[in-house]
C-alpha cells in the first residue's frame, strides 16, 4: 500500500521523522517498505522557465525541429533540437540547461544533461516533458509531447528556476511503498500504520472526525436481510439525501492520486478515502436506481447468474460469488465491486451507503470465482476490523456532508454488532526462553499497550492481555503476543548464539552414491545439466515422445502451454538441450542429468498424491569432444558403442558388468519410440530381472527435427533401482565374509579363434554358449574376449566374422601347449556342431 | 722356457697401459668392440698369452697367472666403463634428435562440468553439515504434494490470502494435489515420521511457482529448507546460525546482515534476512532496489501449531526453520542477471563454473 508522509501526518505528528526514518522504522517492525521512496517534490535541477521564440525545420531530419529558446533577458537565446510534435511558437516551456539533472524513462534513472549533436546540429539543453521532470502525477500534458506552461507562468518568470516559478518546493510529499503481510489487514489503512508509528516513536494518534452519533431511524420502506453469517457477518446501510455530485476538493484528489486511486467524484471518493484511512471498504449506490422500497440482501450467487460491474465488465457468477441483492436481484459483488446498474452518476442526489463485514474466506472465494482482486476484496480477505465498521460509516457520512452537502436520513444494521472480548495469557518466562534474551515486564507492557492491547492483569510473571478488535484476526495465541513484543523491541536487540552441536551428521549411502555418480560421470567426460520438469505438448511432439496419458500428471492452472505437464522422461528435455547447443554451433555435446520423472499411479487422498516420482539418470551424447584440434584424426567417431561404453564404465565403477553377469543387454523390444529401431537396447539388471536402462541412437527423423548433422545417442537409467541395488549390496557386504578371489601364480595361455556366422547370431549368444561349455568342460577357460568384428568382402551375405581371444589358466599348475591346443580343438568342434559356424 | 715367463712379466704393465690408453681414445662402440676382440677375443693378445701359460715353468705359473688376470680384469673394467660412457653419449645424441614441441596442445581428455546449481546446493549443505545438520535424501519429499503438507499442516488457514503468497500450480490428479510451492513440506514429513526431537536437518529440493517467465522468475526453482528442533532452541540461536552461514557462504564476517520481522504462517516470530548489497556495498543500486539490502532468506521459530500438527510437544520443544532460494543465492554470488540461463544449459555458460573443491 502506498503511504503518503503528508497524509499519515493527519493522524500522527511526524515532525522530525523524515520519510527515510519512517521507512526504516516500519521495515524494522515488519511492515516492509519496498524500493526507493518516491518524492512528489521536484528532484530535477537546472530547469528554468523559457519561451519558444522561433521554430525552424531541421536540415537533416523531418521529425526534428530547431527551437530558438528565449531564456530571459539575462541569459539570452539559445537553439536546441526538439522532436516533440506539440512544440509551438510563443509557448512557455520548462527548459533544462546544460548540467541539469533530469529523468530518463528509458533507463529509469536521473541523469546529467550534456551538450549533444543531433543529426549534425549542436543542441545545448532540452525542452522537457513532464516525465523528464517526474511531475506527471501533479500536472497533465498530451502523450509524447513537451510540457506547455502557458497557463502557469508569464513573461515575468522567464529565466527563473521552474521550482521557484511554480512554487514546487513547497508542500512536497514523500510516498513509501509498503508491503503489508498477509496476516495484517490492519496495515492496509492509514490508521493501522499510524498505530505502528505511534508505538515506535511514542506519539499519540489523532483519530479522524466522524459524525458523532447515528441517531436516525431505520428507513421505513427498506429492509435488510442477512440469512447467513458465513457469507456476511454484518451489513449496515444509511440513506443520505440532498447530495450534489461534483469533483472532490483538490487536496482529496491529490491524496487519492498519491495512493494510486483514480478520483471519480466526491461521493465515490469518500468511500475510497475512508477505506484508505480506516481500512473499511464501503460502497455507495444511487438510491433512486437501487430503489428504497423492498429488501437489500446478501447471498451466494446462482451458478450462471451475471452481473455488470463498475469496471464495465459483465461477470458470470458461480455458487461461490457473494452478491448484494435488491429484492433478490444482484446489484453488487459483495466486498469485491459495485454493480453498474446502481452506480453513482453526475445527477445522483440520494445515496445508499453500505458498510459491511464480509468474512475473509468467503471474500477470497468470491473474488476468485470471478478472477479479480480489488482494493476492497484485498482488505476483506485479510480481515477488516469488525469493531470499526460503524466508525467508518460515521466517518463517511461526515465527509459526505462536508464534501457533497448531504444529510443522513436513515440508518439500519443487521448482524453481529458487538466484538467478543479476547484474552490471551503471556508468560514472560516463555518469552525469554524462546527468544534467548531477558525482557523487562514494564517494557513488554508498554509495547503491547502502545499497539492497542490491554494488559488487564499481571500475576507471577504472567500477563493477561486483551486483544483489540483490529488485531483479533492475527493475535490468537501466546506466540502471537511474543512476536509483537520482539518485533517492537527490534530484532537487532536479540543477541546471537551458535548452538553447540551434539548431533552426528549422517550422510546416507544414497547421498554418497549420488555424489559419486556425479563425479564418475564428469570424469567420463559428461557435463551435468538441469532441465525443466514442466513440459508442453509441443516439445514432446517435436522430439517424438508422446506422453503416456494414463499416468500423465497435468497441471490445471498453468499460465503457459510450455509448462502444462510433468515429464515422464528426462530424454525430451535433454534433446531440447542438444537442439539449443547445436544451434549455438557446438559440435560435440556430452551431457547427463539426474532428474525426476512423474507418474500417476494410485488414488489421491488427503495426504496421498497418488503420484510416483522417480529419479532417472539420462545421458545424451552427440559428436566427439576429443575430436578437436590437431589430434582430431586420432579420435574415434561417436556411435552406439561409445554410449554403451560410457554406461558400462559408469556401472562398472559400481561393480556391475556383463562379465560379472550383473548386466545383460538385449535388443529393444516393442516400439522403439525415440530410438533407431535397429540401434537401441535395454540393459537388464540380472539379479532383479528388471530393466535398468534403455539406450540407443536417436531416430533419424528426430535427428532431422533437431537439425543435427550428426547422430545423437541417448540413454535413460532408473537411478532409484540402481541406488537401491547398490544400497542392498552395501548392507549385505557389511555382514558377509570377505570374498576376494585368490590369484594364480602360474602363467596364462592365449589362443585366438575366428569364425564366420550369420549376423543373427549375437555376441551374447556366443558368450552364453561358451559359458555353458566353461562350466561343464573347460574349467581352465578364464576369459573370452571379442577382438574383432568384420562384415564385408569375403563373407557370404548376412554373415559376419567374429574373432575371440581365449585365455586359459589354472591356480595349481602351469598348463602345457598340448592340453590347451587339445581344448581349443574340442571347442572348435563344439562351435561347428552346435552353433553352425564356419571356422576361418 | 724361462724366456716366456720373464718376457710376459716385463711386458704386461706396458701392455696394460697401452690398451687402456687405446680404450680411452675409442670414439665409437664399434671401435671399442674391435679393440676388445683384439685384446680379449679368441685370438686376442691377452688370450694368446693366457693360452701360453701352460709353457711357463710350474714354479712361475701362479705369479704369471695372477699378473695376467690382474691385467685382464683392469682392461675389462676399462672397456666396460668406456662402453657405458659411449652408450650414454649415443643415447643423449639420439634423444636430442627426438625433441618435440611441448607447447603443442595435449590430446583432449574431456572432463565434464557440474551444473552450477548442484554445486551451490553442495556448498550450502556442506556449511550446514559443518554445523551438525544432516542432509535429507533427495527422495525424502515429493514435489507433487497435497494441500495438507504444502499448506494445512504448515498452519496456512483454508481460504486465507497467505495461500496466495506463492502462486501455486494445481494438478488435474485431484483438487488438493499441487506442485509444492516451498520445501517446507519437508518439515512436516520429517517431523511426523521422526516424532522425537532433536531434529537438525537441511532439505534441498525443487519447488514450483505459477509465474510468467522473466529474467527474475522461472516456473520452478530450488530451495534449501533447514530445521532445528530441540529443547531450549532460541531465536538468538537462529540469528547466530544464519549469520555464521552467511559469513561462510559469502565470505567475510564483516558483511552486515539485517533481520526484519515478516510473516510466514509456519513460523513465529518470523524474519526475513537481508545481507548488505553485494553490488553496491549498501549505498543503493538497481540490484537492491536502492535499499542497500538484498533479501536472501526467510526464517523463524517453528510455529507451535506446526509442531503440534506433527505430534510434537510445543511446550517441551522449540526450534527454528529457514528457507532460501538456491538460484537467487547463485545469481547474487556469481553476478548472474537472468534466472533462465540455469535451465537453458548453454554449454558456453555452464563451462564457466569451476568448483574450488
Amino acid at each position: 500500500m502506498k503511504l503518503s508522509h503528508h497524509w499519515l501526518a493527519d493522524y500522527i505528528n511526524l515532525s522530525a521523522i523524515s520519510p527515510q526514518a519512517l521507512g526504516e522504522a516500519l521495515t524494522g517492525a515488519g511492515l516492509e517498505v519496498e524500493g526507493a521512496i518516491h518524492y512528489t517534490g521536484p528532484r530535477f535541477t537546472g530547469v528554468i522557465v523559457a519561451k519558444v521564440e522561433a521554430l525552424n525545420p531541421h536540415p537533416n531530419a523531418d521529425k526534428l525541429r530547431l527551437v530558438t529558446v528565449n531564456q530571459g533577458a539575462e541569459l539570452g537565446t539559445t537553439q536546441v533540437v526538439c522532436g516533440a510534435p506539440n512544440v509551438g511558437e510563443g509557448q512557455f516551456i520548462a527548459f533544462a540547461q546544460n548540467g541539469a539533472t533530469v529523468y530518463s524513462r528509458k533507463t529509469s534513472e536521473w541523469f546529467t544533461l550534456t551538450p549533444a549533436v543531433i543529426r549534425g546540429i549542436p543542441s545545448e539543453g532540452m525542452v522537457c516533458s513532464l516525465e523528464e521532470l517526474a511531475l506527471e502525477t501533479q500536472y497533465a500534458q498530451p502523450d509524447g509531447g513537451i510540457w506547455v506552461l502557458n497557463e502557469l507562468v508569464s513573461d515575468a518568470h522567464l529565466g527563473q528556476p521552474l521550482i521557484e516559478a511554480l512554487k514546487l518546493g513547497e508542500n512536497a510529499d514523500a510516498v513509501l511503498e509498503t508491503a503489508p503481510t498477509a496476516n495484517r489487514g490492519d496495515w492496509m489503512s492509514y490508521i493501522g500504520m499510524a498505530r505502528e508509528v505511534s508505538v515506535l516513536f511514542n506519539r499519540p494518534i489523532d483519530h479522524p472526525k466522524t459524525l458523532e452519533t447515528l441517531g436516525v431511524a431505520e428507513h421505513p420502506k427498506l429492509k435488510i436481510s442477512l440469512p447467513d453469517a458465513t457469507v456476511c457477518e454484518y451489513y449496515s446501510g444509511a440513506v443520505i439525501s440532498g447530495v450534489k455530485v461534483a469533483p472532490s476538493p483538490q487536496w482529496v484528489q491529490q491524496r487519492l492520486a498519491s495512493a494510486g486511486i483514480r478520483t471519480i467524484n466526491n461521493v465515490v471518493d469518500v468511500t475510497n478515502f475512508v477505506m484508505l484511512e480506516l481500512g473499511q471498504p464501503l460502497h455507495t449506490f444511487d438510491a433512486d436506481l437501487l430503489g428504497l422500497t423492498g429488501t437489500v440482501g446478501v447471498r451466494l450467487a446462482h451458478a450462471g447468474e451475471t452481473l455488470a460491474c463498475l469496471d464495465d465488465t459483465t461477470y458470470t457468477l458461480t455458487e461461490q460469488s457473494v452478491v448484494i441483492t435488491k429484492d433478490d436481484e444482484p446489484v453488487a459483488l459483495g466486498g469485491v465491486m459495485g454493480g453498474a446498474s446502481t452506480a453513482i452518476h453526475e445527477g445522483s442526489t440520494t445515496v445508499f451507503l453500505e458498510a459491511a463485514c464480509f468474512p475473509t474466506a468467503s471474500t477470497r472465494r468470491s473474488a476468485r470465482s470471478v478472477g479479480i482482486r480489488t482494493e476492497s476484496s484485498a482488505r476483506f480477505e485479510r480481515g477488516v476490523d469488525a469493531g470499526s465498521v460503524q466508525t467508518a460509516m460515521q466517518r463517511a457520512i461526515y465527509l459526505l456532508q462536508e464534501w457533497a452537502g448531504g444529510t443522513v436520513v436513515s440508518w439500519q444494521a443487521v448482524g453481529k454488532t458487538t466484538v467478543d472480548a479476547v484474552t490471551v495469557p503471556l508468560r514472560l518466562s516463555r518469552l525469554e526462553a524462546l527468544i534467548g534474551k531477558p525482557y523487562e515486564t514494564e517494557k513488554v507492557q508498554q509495547s503491547l499497550q502502545g499497539l492497542g492491547f490491554g494488559v488487564i492483569a499481571s500475576t507471577e510473571g504472567v500477563l493477561s492481555v486483551s486483544v483489540p478488535s483490529f488485531r483479533q484476526r492475527d493475535v490468537l495465541k501466546e506466540i502471537d503476543l511474543i512476536e509483537e513484543v520482539v518485533r517492537i523491541d527490534g530484532y537487532q536487540a536479540v543477541p546471537e548464539s551458535l548452538p553447540v552441536t551434539n548431533q552426528t551428521v549422517n550422510r546416507s549411502n544414497r547421498q554418497r552414491l549420488l555424489g559419486q555418480f556425479r563425479s564418475v560421470l564428469c570424469g567420463l567426460g559428461l557435463s551435468e545439466v538441469m532441465t525443466t520438469s514442466l513440459v508442453g505438448d509441443a516439445l514432446l511432439a517435436d522430439v517424438g515422445y508422446p506422453p503416456d496419458d494414463a499416468s500423465l500428471v497435468k497441471l490445471s492452472n498453468s499460465h503457459s502451454s510450455e509448462h502444462m505437464l510433468l515429464r515422464q522422461s528426462v530424454i525430451p528435455t535433454l534433446l531440447d538441450v542438444a537442439k539449443t547447443n547445436l544451434a549455438y554451433g557446438e559440435d560435440a555435446l556430452w551431457v547427463y542429468e539426474l532428474g525426476r520423472s512423474y507418474f500417476k499411479r494410485g488414488k489421491a487422498g488427503h495426504k496421498q498424491t497418488g503420484v510416483q516420482e522417480k529419479l532417472n539418470l539420462a545421458m545424451l551424447i552427440v559428436g566427439q569432444p576429443k575430436a578437436i584440434g590437431w589430434q582430431a584424426k586420432l579420435a574415434t567417431t561417436t556411435d552406439f558403442y561409445t554410449l554403451k561404453g560410457l554406461l558400462e564404465a559408469f556401472l562398472g565403477r559400481f561393480g556391475f558388468s556383463v562379465d560379472a553377469h550383473a548386466l545383460s543387454f538385449e535388443p529393444m523390444a516393442g516400439e522403439a519410440g525415440v530410438f533407431h529401431p535397429g540401434r537401441s537396447a535395454s540393459c537388464v539388471l540380472t539379479d532383479k530381472k528388471k530393466p535398468l536402462a534403455v539406450l540407443g541412437q536417436v531416430h533419424p527423423s528426430i535427428q532431422k527435427q533437431l537439425k543435427s548433422k550428426q547422430p545423437l545417442f541417448v540413454l535413460e537409467l532408473d537411478a532409484d533401482l540402481l541406488l537401491k541395488t547398490i544400497e542392498q549390496r552395501i548392507a549385505t557386504q557389511a555382514t558377509a565374509e570377505p570374498s576376494i578371489i585368490s590369484l594364480s601364480p602360474y602363467p596364462a595361455m592365449h589362443r585366438d579363434m575366428a569364425f564366420s556366422a550369420p549376423t543373427s547370431l549375437s555376441h551374447q549368444a556366443v558368450l552364453s554358449f561358451l559359458e555353458s561349455q566353461q562350466q561343464q568342460v573347460f574349467s581352465a577357460l578364464k576369459t573370452v574376449q571379442l577382438f574383432d568384428e568384420y562384415q564385408g568382402a569375403g563373407l557370404p551375405d548376412g554373415h559376419r566374422s567374429l574373432a575371440y581371444r581365449f585365455t586359459w589358466q589354472t591356480n595349481d599348475r602351469t598348463l602345457t601347449d598340448g592340453e590347451v591346443d587339445g581344448w581349443m580343438t574340442q571347442l572348435r568342434t563344439q562351435f561347428e556342431a552346435q552353433l553352425g559356424v564356419a571356422l576361418r | 722356457m724361462t724366456t716366456t715367463s720373464s718376457l710376459q712379466l716385463n711386458t704386461l704393465p706396458t701392455l696394460q697401459t697401452e690398451v687402456i690408453s687405446q680404450v680411452d681414445t675409442c670414439q665409437t662402440i664399434e671401435a671399442l668392440e674391435a679393440l676388445r676382440v683384439d685384446i680379449l677375443g679368441r685370438s686376442g693378445q691377452l688370450t694368446l698369452l693366457k693360452r701360453n701359460l701352460k709353457d711357463v715353468p710350474p714354479e712361475d705359473r701362479p705369479a704369471v697367472g695372477q699378473a695376467l688376470n690382474a691385467v685382464s680384469s683392469a682392461i675389462e673394467t676399462a672397456l666396460s666403463q668406456k662402453k657405458t660412457k659411449l652408450e650414454q653419449t649415443a643415447l643423449t645424441e639420439k634423444l636430442r634428435t627426438e625433441t618435440i614441441d611441448v607447447t603443442l596442445p595435449g590430446s583432449p581428455s574431456p572432463v565434464g562440468k557440474r551444473h552450477p546449481l548442484t554445486l551451490v546446493i553442495d556448498d550450502i549443505c556442506s556449511v550446514f553439515e559443518g554445523m551438525g545438520y544432516s542432509v535429507l535424501d533427495d527422495n525424502a519429499c515429493p514435489e507433487v504434494e497435497t494441500e495438507f503438507y504444502n499448506f494445512e499442516a504448515l498452519n496456512f488457514p483454508e481460504d486465507h490470502p497467505a495461500r496466495d503468497m506463492q502462486d501455486t500450480y494445481y494438478t488435474e490428479v485431484a483438487k488438493n494435489v499441487l506442485l509444492r510451492s516451498q520445501t517446507s513440506n519437508a518439515q512436516i514429513r520429517y517431523m511426523s515420521a521422526q516424532k522425537t526431537p532433536p531434529f537438525k536437518v537441511v532439505a534441498p529440493g525443487r519447488v514450483y511457482r505459477n509465474e510468467e517467465v522473466s529474467s527474475r522468475k522461472y516456473v520452478l526453482f530450488h530451495q534449501i529448507e533447514g530445521l532445528y528442533v530441540a529443547e531450549n532452541v532460541t531465536f538468538a540461536d537462529l540469528k547466530g546460525t544464519l549469520n555464521a552461514f552467511i559469513a561462510q557462504l559469502f565470505g567475510g564476517s564483516a558483511r552486515k546482515t539485517r533481520f526484519r520481522p515478516s510473516f510466514f504462517p509456519f513460523t513465529e516470530p518470523s524474519a526475513e534476512v537481508d545481507v548488505e548489497c553485494l553490488f553496491c556495498g549498501g549505498d543503493g543500486c538497481k540490484v537492491c532496489g536502492h535499499s542497500g539490502w538484498l533479501e536472501i532468506l526467510g526464517a523463524g521459530m517453528v510455529h507451535p501449531n506446526v509442531l503440534e500438527n506433527c505430534g510434537i510437544d510445543s511446550e517441551k520443544y522449540t526450534g527454528f526453520a529457514f528457507g532460501m532460494g538456491v538460484e537467487r543465492l547463485a545469481m547474487l554470488r556469481d553476478a548472474i542477471d537472468d534466472i533462465r540461463i540455469f535451465y537453458n544449459n548453454d554449454q558456453r555458460f555452464l563451462k564457466q563454473f569451476n568448483p574450488a573443491y
